[in-house]
């Protein structure tokens, strides 16, 4: 069956915070409300975009994230997206996409690409 | 053993049978993946010895314009002695992560400007104990059970549901705002200058924006509180500190209340009141214009392109700095000392693998609370951060 959700994009709140799971994943943690809203099921792959900077995430569900969007770990790929004027907290995009969340390696070679 | 899996840095860790006990799972991980993706010593890519590793690092830093040295959160004090002295013999930077994490609150109680306590006096004596923008159920797993709300002390020994009164500040329900049940407070923040605000006004018996009235009267009613203060709070302030500084000592003449920084890496402490014994600052500082300054931290000195060689010690800058800093290492030559093949130690021009500080060397690290703690490891290696950092500093 077609999904709606997957042509969609939520404007999204998100919380960076120490995490002591997956922090070597690109893993977004949604808050159950928000995803159902938002179309999302656990491990559905989402694009978190926040200005020019778009990453993949698997999402997962927890109680404790925010309640208007999600909490990503505190790792490579959360520091990708966001600066210090936005270090704890941000506002993003999140829209379901195919494919698998974005590795490590594929950030430190955009890092390495700005050589 | 201690456990220098956080700031906590918990002194009843055994090992019994090849059993870790007593650790949270945080500390379980850090105490027993030691062994895992070690770090090699690695010149422009190539593996070599020990001892070509630190020739050449000699060799870059001795040919910098404008050094820096940074990280050292994770090592001994001892070892951030010897990184103080090298880059005062370089003439350079020196600067650790808590120039982005909780710099500010840990220098105001080094120069007296708040009032502090230990975590041991918190555990005895204290009643309203506010977790401020911190989530220690993550980040500092057995501060509550160990220092705070469930142990019993001297003069709180009814339990923690009626001698403790639990307040939680945060932007969403956190698993520890979640435990603020009975006796308890959770306050959702939106603008935490406007919470500050709320808390001076509830004390002085004026009507607050938030809903902070009752714990106002229970600070009044004990004669110890306590704030514990994560990052969260620090970002919240968005650099008005100086308000919030004002506020704790406001409160205190209605009721005692001491602020302990929370939730950071295990020697931060350690290495912000190294700086300060040795040159009157806790980080950001620089040899040459001898001074501390916001534009010399290791982010701003990237930034800026202010620097080109960075001593890199025990963190990982790639992986652990926004992205448009990190991507700025690439412009600079790296020499790093990590016990972990970390993202930076693998691109950098220099990497030497060095020994976990508290399982595999000893030495000495301050706790969040300032308390010093000798560090008992479960095994000598040779090669650790002090033997490295005196090797480079003879080199120079
Ligand atoms: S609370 Fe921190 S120091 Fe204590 S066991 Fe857990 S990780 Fe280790």
């Amino acid at each position: 069956m077609m999904r709606i959700a997957k042509f969609l994009k939520f404007e999204a709140f998100f919380v960076v915070a120490r995490y002591s799971w997956e922090q070597e994943k690109a893993v977004v943690y949604l808050n159950p409300e928000f995803a159902k809203k938002a179309g999302i099921k656990s491990d559905d792959v989402v694009l978190i975009t926040k200005g020019e900077r778009s990453l993949k995430f698997r999402a997962k569900l927890l109680e404790t994230a925010p309640e208007n969007g999600g909490l990503i770990p505190n790792s490579i790929f959360a520091n990708y997206l966001l600066d210090f004027q936005n270090f704890k907290k941000f506002n993003a995009y999140v829209e379901i996409v195919e494919g698998e969340e974005s590795k490590a390696e594929e950030v430190i070679r955009r890092i390495t690409e700005k050589k | 053993m201690i456990c220098t899996g956080c700031s906590c840095l918990c002194e009843d860790i055994e090992i019994q049978d090849s059993k870790i006990l007593n650790a949270c799972e945080k500390g379980y991980k850090h105490i027993s993946r030691f062994k895992e993706s070690k770090a090699k010593n690695r010149v422009y890519g190539k593996e070599v010895d020990l001892d070509k590793a630190i020739e050449s690092a000699v060799e870059i830093l001795k040919s910098a314009k404008s050094p820096a040295i940074y990280g050292l959160d994770t090592t001994t004090v001892e070892a951030q002695r010897i990184a103080v002295k090298i880059a005062e013999k370089l003439n350079g930077y020196i600067d650790d992560n808590s120039s982005f994490c909780l710099g500010e609150f840990v220098e105001a109680i080094l120069r007296k400007k708040i009032p502090s306590a230990t975590l041991d006096e918190v555990r005895d004596y204290a009643y309203v104990l506010v977790y401020w923008g911190t989530n220690p159920y993550h980040s500092i797993p057995r501060h509550m059970s160990k220092f705070t709300y469930y142990p019993r002390g001297k003069k709180r020994n009814r339990g923690y549901d009626e001698d403790r009164f639990l307040v939680v500040i945060d932007v969403r329900r956190s698993e520890t705002a979640k435990l603020a049940k009975k006796n308890a407070k959770f306050i959702k923040v939106e603008d935490d200058l406007e919470l500050v605000d709320s808390f001076e006004r509830a004390l002085e018996g004026k009507a607050p924006k938030y809903d902070v009235a009752e714990i106002a009267r229970e600070m009044k009613k004990a004669d110890f509180n306590a704030i514990f203060g994560g990052l969260g709070l620090k970002y919240g302030l968005r650099g008005n500190y100086e308000k919030f500084f004002s506020f704790l000592n406001k409160a205190n003449k209605f009721a005692p209340l001491y602020f302990i920084p929370a939730g950071f890496h295990s020697n931060m402490r350690g290495f912000n009141e190294t700086l300060f014994e040795e040159v009157g600052e806790v980080n950001k500082f620089s040899f040459i214009e001898k001074r501390s300054d916001p534009n010399f931290s290791f982010p701003e000195l990237l930034k800026n392109k202010k620097i080109d060689v960075a001593l890199i010690v025990g963190t990982d800058p790639m992986s652990s700095l926004p992205f448009d800093v990190s991507e700025k290492l690439y412009e600079i030559k790296k020499v790093v000392l990590d016990p972990r093949e970390t993202f930076t130690a693998k691109n950098a021009e220099v990497s030497i693998s060095s020994a976990f500080s508290g399982i595999e060397c000893g030495g000495e690290m301050v706790r969040s609370d300032g308390v010093r703690v000798k560090l008992e490891p479960i095994e000598k290696a040779e090669i650790d951060d002090v033997y490295i950092l005196r090797r480079i500093l003879e080199g120079l």
